[in-house]
């Protein structure tokens, strides 16, 4: 029973999504079912969370069907500690945004149906086995996405959708090319054709040039979405112009989605690539670190601020990805659930302030705290969350990572954690600005938060200070995953720049220590 | 010059005892800010809830429990020496390397701290309800302050050290949330930041020091860390050693971190009194002496600890000298005191720094409560400039501020004597002159400007103009308390050099193993002689310049003065050099990087696109003569390219 759980909490939203494009606008029921639609959605996935057996190794729940049997394309889908997070997230997000955007005045219905088809978007590429099942559910949350922006955005929507679409398509297109010769290789050697990531990463590769290309190829569509330096451009531009729950949606979820393909698809297939190019990669993620953190403390806007402070916590996740070790990989999967939620929650916040105050320059703001201690309590929550406060969720996820990298190398590890001095620096500079001081616009109404969106709210607060105090729940699943996925795929644990501070840790699957 | 791993050998056997009471210390004061915080959330913008009484009663009642509680568990081991309570919360992190779990641990250290903690914060949460009366964030002061409180218990009862890098960032939250507690100020709330950014640059030494000491031992628990740390090569020693002291030097404000603690004073001052003197700066010191296993083995080091604590006791005390504003003179003065500590822990003196932080936490809360009580009484004056002749009005604050101050100043037979004087032998007795020789001017300068402190406000006749009003019950009382403590607290670590009984030194001989004392008792003597002398200088120059003074004096100039006055520059420094550009580099990053170069680049894609349709445009005249050539042209073209391949050498001569 529960293995169909997976095809329903795929194809349900797609198909109400689509639904729901066709009926007429004037029927008036489109948000309420949406909603139904994705209220069923979540417990489906928390009743996956509950049939997940922690201790099973591999897929669970899988779903295996012939496709295209000529070319070895199964519709093969199932579900990993990894994997099971993402969609618990994927679904809660989709709810949220939902109840945030309940009193959206321009063609409500359509947007819950995008967002419906987002989720199926996102839901399919996080469970796909199979690359080329991947492929296809990575462009259609592509799809969703542009309408999303273009037609709900702010002023230069169209400037900032254009650039998007130009940079995802980029990558997708060297993506799908990389998955054609891949499979074209695996044909030639074995005379059969396969799809299935499970197989391919069992191809033996001949240490070529080529090889890093198509490694390189892998990752390009990836890396362009987590988004790595200097990849980013396109995000300042489309997290400020898309409408505040949409940017919830790219941050708290999409961006995982890069991270994911590299977590899953790109390391797996190509451990010695990463050997070589690994140190070259986490010297980019450094740079991304720094830049996009100094780059927030330049900000003279708030969503713009939040979205370089992004790209900072992003490389952080990244350079735990290349760093590929066991606690690296264990930080990388909490943290991306963590970050998700504080700055999901934060970019949510600066849209309540946009509706409010009609701009969320930080200059023309001041002293809220004053008169909405609610809104100013729940911001610094998730400030400190996302700075990485130990107590609240951004810790777990970053301590994870830096223990992880310092295994690999002091120097990184050094490097990386200047993130704790400047994420505190931009964001308390912040809260500082607009939020303490004298009051900017006394003679404004005082800043409430709708029930709505404080309902979309306040869960994110809930689930940051739970995963700071108790991570069994998670832990318990992603430990096991994570060993399964870095003893499968023994990638070079030891990438990194020339001399590491310390020799590294204790080998990677050891009896757990106590202590 | 240090002791060796024989001496940490624990003589009394440790018998470890759970106990569900360890874990209620910590997470009652916690309980009751989390219901505190909620009721200042439902009744700020009603302007109505629970009156101040109540939500003053209610503050103060959690921090009494868990004092009574400490008390309690103190008493026990009091009574059965090595005993050692511990808890467990259950599990917090479980992967695949490590466990950690919420575990306390109360060993004759912790508890003296925890007693000192939960003691010295129940007199101040009920200092509290009167300073704080009438003011709008009344609740939501006493939530921070509560939850402050408990993550300063997880800090100190933490069984690991990752517990206590949590309570460690707690109680800086608390610390910013508290100093910018009047945020309106565009200035305070800035203090705030200041605050939580610096001691941010000292937790990344912190948190790498924690990576790297688990890398080594594969442990987070201090048990583990010590056994586990037993065959490390001392280089490797010394740059954890080394990364988890930048964390102490912000926490402690030590140079060159120390910039924020003056800033601090931006809080409410029974904040100042509680956070910024006796409790969570003194964290730093508490670390060090937890770790003394990793100090006592890198005498490299440890001697950078001498170095840095005697710099910034002696410069500290120099800015004192010239500060009007009475909060800040204590600030300082706190920076200074700290300075000692730091010289003792890194002079291999753990029981003489702890001794002194256990000390100073009374005096040092007393002045601080009574600076508040003055401020109170003259209705948020600060400068001292404006005060003089407040004996006969505020008897009490009189009384226990004189006791303070001798006691700060190292006259004995108050507490200040006995622990600063422990201090200043071990290091004599550690061959660190120098050291001890600036310790003594910092003593002497202590005893100057505390009492030009204390004759500025208490000598001579008022020069200010507010309206005085009396000290309320709920101050005198904690006043009263603190005082004797000020008095009383120097008795239980009586210099042993003289044969009398150091109560200090025994009880914590089970964590630092036994400490011995060797030395000349008449070298001691004189030694003890001369910073009396050097002391008593310091107060007589004060009571010359001071005591009957008139009106404002005109503040100092000179080069001296003037470098005084800008805090030797720190400040300034640290703005030209690291602030600014920072920023700059952030908006121009922005503007060059972002918006021109990469944007730029795009623009000038789009640019060439269309330039280069405009001068293809021009081909699609829709003139047949212009098609016509153009097809001439191609055909040639594609003439000479079949010829050249298929037919080589039509067209060679």
């Amino acid at each position: 029973m529960s293995a169909y759980l997976l095809n329903l909490i795929i194809f349900l939203p797609l198909a109400v999504g689509l639904l729901l494009l066709a009926l007429p606008s004037k029927l008036g029921l489109h948000r309420q079912i949406a909603l139904g639609t994705a209220v069923l959605t979540l417990l489906g996935s928390l009743a996956i969370w509950q049939a997940s057996n922690p201790e099973a190794s591999g897929l669970q729940l899988v779903t295996r069907m012939a496709w295209i049997p000529f070319l070895g394309i199964d519709y093969h889908i199932g579900i990993d500690g990894i994997s099971l997070f993402l969609v618990v997230l994927t679904s809660l997000f989709t709810l949220l945004a939902m109840l945030y955007s309940w009193s959206l005045d321009q063609q409500p219905g359509r947007f819950f149906a995008l967002l419906l088809i987002l989720e199926s978007g996102l839901l399919g590429t996080v469970l796909a086995a199979n690359l080329f099942l991947f492929y296809v559910f990575w462009e259609l949350m592509l799809l969703p996405m542009f309408f999303l922006i273009g037609i709900w955005g702010g002023a230069q929507r169209i400037k900032a959708v254009l650039k998007f679409v130009i940079y995802t398509m980029a990558g997708s297109l060297v993506f799908l090319l990389s998955i054609l010769y891949l499979g074209t290789q695996y044909q030639a050697q074995t005379g059969q054709w396969s799809f299935e990531i499970a197989v391919l990463t069992q191809l033996q590769l001949p240490p070529t040039p080529m090889v890093d290309l198509l490694f390189l190829g892998f990752a390009l569509a990836f890396l362009i979405k987590v988004p790595v330096f200097p990849l980013h451009t396109w995000l300042p531009d489309t997290y400020c112009e898309a409408p505040p729950v949409v940017t919830f949606m790219l941050s708290g979820v999409m961006a995982k989605m890069g991270v994911y393909g590299l977590l899953r698809i790109t390391l797996p297939l190509f451990p010695d690539s990463l050997a070589r190019l690994g140190p070259v990669l986490s010297l980019l993620t450094i740079a991304g670190i720094i830049y996009g953190a100094i780059l927030a403390l330049g900000q003279v806007e708030i969503k713009r601020l939040l979205a370089y402070s992004s790209i900072s916590h992003l490389g952080l996740i990244a350079l735990g990805v290349f760093t590929w070790n066991l606690s690296s990989i264990e930080g990388v999967v909490y943290h991306m659930v963590s970050h998700a939620v504080a700055t999901g929650g934060l970019f949510l916040m600066a849209g309540v302030l946009e509706n409010h105050y009609g701009t969320t320059r930080i200059d023309q703001l001041g002293g809220i705290a004053a008169r909405a201690p609610l809104y100013a309590v729940l911001f610094m929550l998730l400030t400190f969350a996302s700075i990485g406060v130990p107590g609240l969720n951004g810790f777990v996820g970053e301590f994870l990572i830096l223990l992880g990298v310092s295994s690999a190398s002091a120097g990184l590890t050094l490097l990386a954690a200047l993130t704790l001095i400047l994420s505190a620096a931009y964001m308390l500079w912040l809260t500082q600005r607009f939020l303490f001081g004298p009051e900017a616009q006394p003679e404004h109404a005082p800043l409430r938060l709708p029930v709505l969106q404080l309902a979309a709210i306040a869960p994110l607060c809930l689930l940051a200070i739970i995963m700071g105090l108790y991570t069994l729940p998670f832990t318990q699943h992603i430990s096991p995953a994570v060993q399964n996925l870095i003893q499968n795929n023994q990638g070079p644990v030891q990438v990194m720049l020339p001399e590491g501070y310390f020799n590294p840790t204790p080998s990677p699957v050891e009896k757990p220590v106590h202590g | 010059m240090f002791t060796t791993i024989a001496d940490l050998h624990q003589t009394t056997p440790i018998s470890s005892q759970s106990s569900l009471l360890l874990s209620l210390i910590v997470l009652l004061p916690i309980l009751g800010a989390l219901i505190l915080g909620s009721m200042a959330l439902w009744s700020q913008p009603r302007e109505q809830g629970l009156s101040e009484k109540m939500l003053g009663a209610l503050g103060t009642l959690t921090p009494a429990l868990s004092a009574l509680l400490a008390l309690y568990l103190f008493a026990q081991q009091l009574g059965q020496p090595g005993l050692q309570w511990t808890a467990n919360l259950g599990t917090w992190i479980k992967v695949s390397l490590f466990e950690l779990s919420f575990g306390f641990m109360m060993d004759p250290l912790s508890g003296l701290m925890t007693v000192m903690i939960t003691c010295i914060g129940t007199l101040i949460h009920l200092f509290s309800i009167s300073y704080m009366h009438g003011d709008r964030g009344f609740a939501r002061y006493f939530a921070c302050l509560n939850l402050f409180l408990g993550a300063m218990l997880l800090l100190i009862l933490s069984d690991n050290i990752v517990g206590l890098f949590v309570g460690w960032e707690g109680v800086g939250v608390c610390s910013f949330l508290l100093i910018g507690f009047w945020f309106s100020d565009a200035q305070k709330a800035g203090a705030g930041t200041k605050a939580f950014v610096a001691n941010r640059v000292g937790d990344f030494g912190f948190l790498l020091g924690i990576l790297f000491l688990f890398l080594e031992t594969s442990h987070f628990d201090f048990a583990g860390l010590q056994a586990g740390l037993a065959e490390t090569p001392e280089s490797r020693l010394a740059v954890i050693a080394f990364l988890l002291l930048i964390g102490a030097l912000g926490k402690s404000a030590q140079i060159p971190l120390h910039v924020w603690l003056p800033d601090a004073m931006a809080g409410p001052t029974p904040v100042s009194a509680l956070i910024h003197a006796a409790t969570m700066v003194t964290a730093g010191v508490y670390m060090i002496a937890r770790l003394h296993f990793i100090y006592s083995q890198t005498p490299s080091i440890s001697l950078l600890i001498v170095l840095i604590g005697a710099l910034t006791a002696l410069m500290a005390a120099s800015i004192a000298l010239v500060q009007n504003d009475i909060k800040k003179v204590l600030a300082y003065s706190t920076v200074s005191q700290l300075g000692y500590m730091f010289m003792a822990v890194g002079a291999g003196a753990y029981v003489a720094g702890i001794f002194h932080v256990f000390t100073h936490a009374f005096f040092k809360a007393a002045l601080f409560l009574g600076a508040g009580a003055i401020i109170h009484a003259l209705h948020h004056e600060q400068d001292l400039m404006k005060m003089g002749g407040l004996r006969k009005k505020l008897p009490i604050t009189h009384l226990s501020m004189l006791i303070s101050c001798l006691a700060i100043a190292g006259i004995p037979p108050f507490a200040g004597f006995f622990s600063k004087d422990e201090i200043l032998w071990s290091l004599w007795n550690e061959g660190l002159y120098l050291f001890w020789g600036m310790g003594l001017l910092t003593a002497g300068l202590t005893a100057f400007y505390m009492f030009r402190l204390y004759f500025l406000a208490f000598g001579s006749s008022y020069r200010g103009q507010a309206e005085i009003s009396a000290e309320p019950l709920l101050m005198k009382l904690p006043l009263l308390v603190l005082g004797a403590g000020a008095v009383l607290s120097g008795f239980l670590g009586l210099p042993a050099v003289l044969g009398l009984p150091n109560w200090m030194e025994h009880w914590l001989s089970q964590v630092f193993g036994a400490h011995h004392v060797a030395g000349n008792m008449g070298l001691a003597l004189m030694l003890m002689g001369v910073s009396v002398l050097v002391a008593s200088a310091g107060i007589l120059v004060a009571l010359k310049k001071y005591a009957r003074l008139q009106s404002a004096p005109a503040a100092a100039t000179g080069p001296l003065a003037n470098m005084l006055h800008q805090k030797y520059g720190f400040d300034l420094l640290y703005d030209a050099v690291l602030v600014r550009p920072l920023r700059r580099m952030g908006t121009l990053g922005w503007q060059i990087v972002e918006r021109l170069m990469i944007d730029g680049a795009i623009t000038f894609g789009l640019w060439a696109y269309k330039v280069a349709a405009l001068m293809l445009r021009q081909l699609q005249t829709g003139s047949i003569r212009a098609y016509g050539h153009y097809l001439l042209l191609g055909l040639t073209a594609l003439a000479y390219l079949y010829f050249t391949l298929h037919l080589p050498g039509v067209f060679r001569p």
